[in-house]
């Protein structure tokens, strides 16, 4: 992280809050059960079923795909669009989970390689466009090919990227882009249904170590390193709304108070949906906070458990409200403020989760504190 | 991203619980101070070495003088990456590291590049501004005089133009870009070709010879001062050994563990070695042009030792040791320490497989290359090593009792252990 975005935050200071914390509620009954209980129900209440939706969308996006390129017009383009929308939908659902099946094989990285920081993504579509080998485009190859033209950033440009037209014109070139995006779609939908098994399966290692840990699980030693797991995704996923997505296409400037704003360093914004995904991810995370966490916070401690909800309900609006793509917020006075509010309040929400949350779980998020890059 | 390592309770209990008076501390701080100060001193002597070789090169431009010029620059890299080991933990360090190792740059930016470099990114409007080229530079809407190359211009103008992390236009890997060129032979065998007629005004290749040879110049000129500036950070009295020395012993601990565990996990198995992995890209390799991304990574690790060890052996061949935190870590956890130590040395070996393979068989670039499987899994067993001894430095820290320390993390990087099959 570049040295604008971190906080200065001295660690022992902080330590010392977080021990004052845990020494003020010396009777909080957080043990094994509760986080076995807390893993138990995310499962079937958060992660299964956001895998299914985005199975189900990659189902649509990738059936869709094989038949417009057999027989190419271009009137399907906003169908096309519409099928790769819903599979971004589904993946602003699960994007924040980045452990287990969604880590092994890269799965996450290849269905969604963002942010792009050297712009690997147009780089090497346009070397697989221009070689136009048909043998790249082959189930096992793709999947093992660089992440960055795998999977959405990939078919966003080539849906969005100005030169859609290109998929449906009588050339060579017109024809391996419309078999490439057939490629991508029929991919991603397999990295999908593995996702769903993953989650699913009667025998699943990972899945059996995070739901019965044992102290010689290769994954999982005890119930509150797998809910570790889920604080993570919580953590990460409110991290990257407002360190990456918000802060990027904000620039540093905007901190300043200047205009030096960055629209293309935002998420999807070829397809203008970066506020969009924000909400998704939102609505994703509060899902998980509700599935595993809110059951035990309600009873131990209310407060915190209000709190963070009615955090998440603001957070939600105000990406609502400002919706779908980001661009004509960067362009006004007005809209830098509402994008510097939501940033601040997705940051509250996220030091919510890494302190008291964290605190009244008996987890430690670490501290941003001696350092960071 | 930056991704927080996560600590149990127990660690945190066992921190509250327990008011440390941080004996035998203070020895081992200083020892790490001192293995700073004799490391950048050595980064500064061969940079100087480098500045000589650049005023031969100049002088006389050959494919001697040049390839001298360039032996000169990879001897640099080797002390110097032996220190970044103190990055993370050390804001002095930190704050000033982007002038002297940035990375990855958009080269571009500095000089002529081949057109399959493109003329846009999303990232960067600088993308291939070309400065030596251009005596005024004019990019979306922005006018910059370039018309006198200096010190001044680069570091203070041209150096993260525009906000853009990539428009590097300071420090070692501008240097190598002029040095060597671009890298054009993708994930096959080479690295950068420059001609030393890119140097030589009465022949000169590439154009505006003089532009070039006063970047190189300001450049070089420019990492000296800024190494300098370091060694004086690092000596009795400095900023950083300061900071280091009279704070709370405990939190320099803290910052020892953190240098560590930051480099090991999110920069270098994350940013610097794994992220080429899933990309395949041979761009995606720190001393891109040069090729000599393997030394790089090695001497990072050996640095990361150097500092557990409390011992480094410098240029000259003298050591520089004294009491360590494998003593301290030894007295408190003996089983710890052997556990860290066997760590170390795994990931040692495992960059040292990747350093031979890299002078005997294929460069850095082609092992990360797509279906290169044999070169892949080299790459990723240094990757996996990096990662198995940063949950060890977590032991270290609950072992310790200094609560929690948050690591470098990384998008690319989390449990990659079945990755690669």
């Amino acid at each position: 992280m570049p040295g604008y975005l971190r906080e200065a935050k001295p660690a022992l200071t902080t330590a010392m809050m977080i021990a004052g914390v845990l020494a003020a509620s010396p009777t909080l009954a957080v043990d094994e059960s509760t986080y076995a209980t807390a893993n138990a129900s995310a499962v079937p209440a958060h992660i299964l079923p956001a895998y299914s939706s985005l199975a189900e969308a990659t189902a649509k996006l990738k059936d869709l795909s094989s038949a417009t390129c057999a027989a190419p017009t271009s009137d399907r383009l906003p169908d096309l669009r519409g099928a790769y929308n819903g599979a971004m939908d589904a993946f602003m659902g699960v994007q924040h989970l980045r452990f287990g099946p969604a880590e092994f094989l890269l799965r996450n990285q290849r269905f969604h390689y963002w942010p792009d920081r050297r712009n690997t993504t147009t780089r090497q579509l346009s070397a697989l466009i221009e070689a136009r080998d048909a043998s790249a485009l082959a189930p096992e190859r793709i999947a093992r090919s660089s992440v960055a033209v795998q999977g959405l950033s990939a078919m966003e440009r080539l849906l969005f990227g100005g030169a859609e037209e290109a998929l449906f014109t009588n050339t060579d070139e017109a024809r391996y882009r419309c078999a490439l995006l057939t490629a991508i779609a029929r991919n991603l939908d397999g990295i999908a249904g593995e996702l769903v098994r993953g989650w699913s399966a009667e025998q699943d290692a990972f899945k059996d170590g995070f739901l019965n840990p044992s102290a010689d699980n290769p994954y999982f030693r005890n119930h509150g390193e797998a809910s570790l797991e889920l604080l993570k995704s919580l953590h990460g996923g409110l991290q990257l709304i407002a360190e990456v997505k918000l802060q990027r296409p904000l620039g540093r400037s905007a901190q300043r108070g200047g205009a030096a704003v960055k629209p293309r360093l935002a998420e999807s914004w070829r397809s203008q949906r970066s506020l969009r995904n924000i909400w998704l991810n939102l609505q994703a995370l509060r899902a998980l906070y509700l599935a595993a966490f809110a059951p035990a916070m309600e009873t131990a401690q209310p407060n915190l458990d209000r709190e963070i909800r009615m955090a998440f309900e603001g957070v939600l609006a105000e990406a609502d409200a400002y919706g779908p793509s980001i661009r004509p917020l960067l362009e006004s006075n007005d809209g830098l403020d509402k994008l510097l509010r939501l940033r601040r309040d997705a940051l509250s929400l996220t030091k919510l989760v890494t302190g008291r949350l964290a605190a009244a779980l008996g987890l430690q998020v670490g501290f941003n504190a001696l350092d960071g890059d | 991203m930056h991704r927080a390592m996560v600590f149990t309770a127990a660690a945190l209990a066992a921190f509250i619980s327990q008011a440390h008076a941080g004996a035998g501390y203070v020895p081992v701080l200083s020892t790490y101070a001192d293995i700073a100060h004799a490391g950048y001193e050595d980064a500064l002597t061969t940079a100087r070495l480098l500045d000589n070789k650049v005023d031969a090169l100049v002088a006389k431009p050959t494919d001697a003088t040049l390839k001298a010029a360039r032996d000169a620059w990879l001897a640099a890299r080797v002390p110097y990456q032996q220190t970044e080991v103190y990055r993370f933990g050390n804001a002095i360090v930190d704050d000033w590291e982007g002038k002297v190792n940035a990375w990855p740059l958009d080269e571009g930016l500095i000089d002529y590049v081949d057109p399959a470099y493109g003329v846009a990114s999303d990232e960067n409007e600088f993308y291939a501004a070309n400065l030596i080229a251009n005596a005024a530079l004019k990019v979306a809407g922005r006018e910059i005089d370039a018309s006198t190359i200096n010190k001044a211009l680069l570091a203070d103008t041209l150096h993260e133009l525009g906000d853009v992390e990539a428009n590097v236009a300071t420090g070692y890997h501008a240097i190598e870009f002029l040095l060597w060129g671009q890298d054009l032979n993708g994930t096959g065998p080479g690295a950068g070709n420059r001609p030393a007629t890119d140097f030589d005004p009465a022949n000169c290749t590439g154009g505006n010879c003089e532009r070039r040879i006063a970047y190189l110049k300001a450049a070089t000129d420019l990492l000296i001062d800024d190494l300098e500036e370091m060694v004086g950070n690092w000596a009795e009295g400095g900023a950083a050994r300061d900071a280091l020395m009279k704070g709370d012993s405990r939190a320099g601990l803290s910052v020892i563990l953190t240098g560590l565990g930051s480099l090991s996990y999110g920069e270098l198995a994350g940013e610097r070695i794994r992220l080429g992995l899933m990309l395949h890209d041979p761009e995606e390799e720190h001393d891109c042009f040069s090729d000599n991304t393997h030394n790089s990574h090695f001497y990072n690790i050996v640095g990361m030792r150097n500092v557990y060890t409390g011992s480094y052996k410098r240029i000259d061949g003298s050591t520089v040791s004294g009491p360590s935190l494998s003593d301290l870590v030894g007295r408190q956890a003996s089983e710890i320490n052997a556990e860290m130590l066997a760590k170390l040395n795994a990931s040692f070996d495992a960059a040292k497989a990747m350093v031979v393979r890299a002078e005997t068989k294929e460069a850095y670039d082609q092992m990360i290359g797509d279906g290169n499987a044999e070169g892949n899994a080299v790459v990723q067993r240094v990757v996996d090593s990096l990662v198995d001894q940063t949950k060890s430095i977590e032991r270290v820290v609950a072992a310790l009792d200094l609560g929690a320390i948050e690591f470098e993390g990384s998008d690319s990087l989390d449990n990659p252990s079945a990755v690669f099959q």
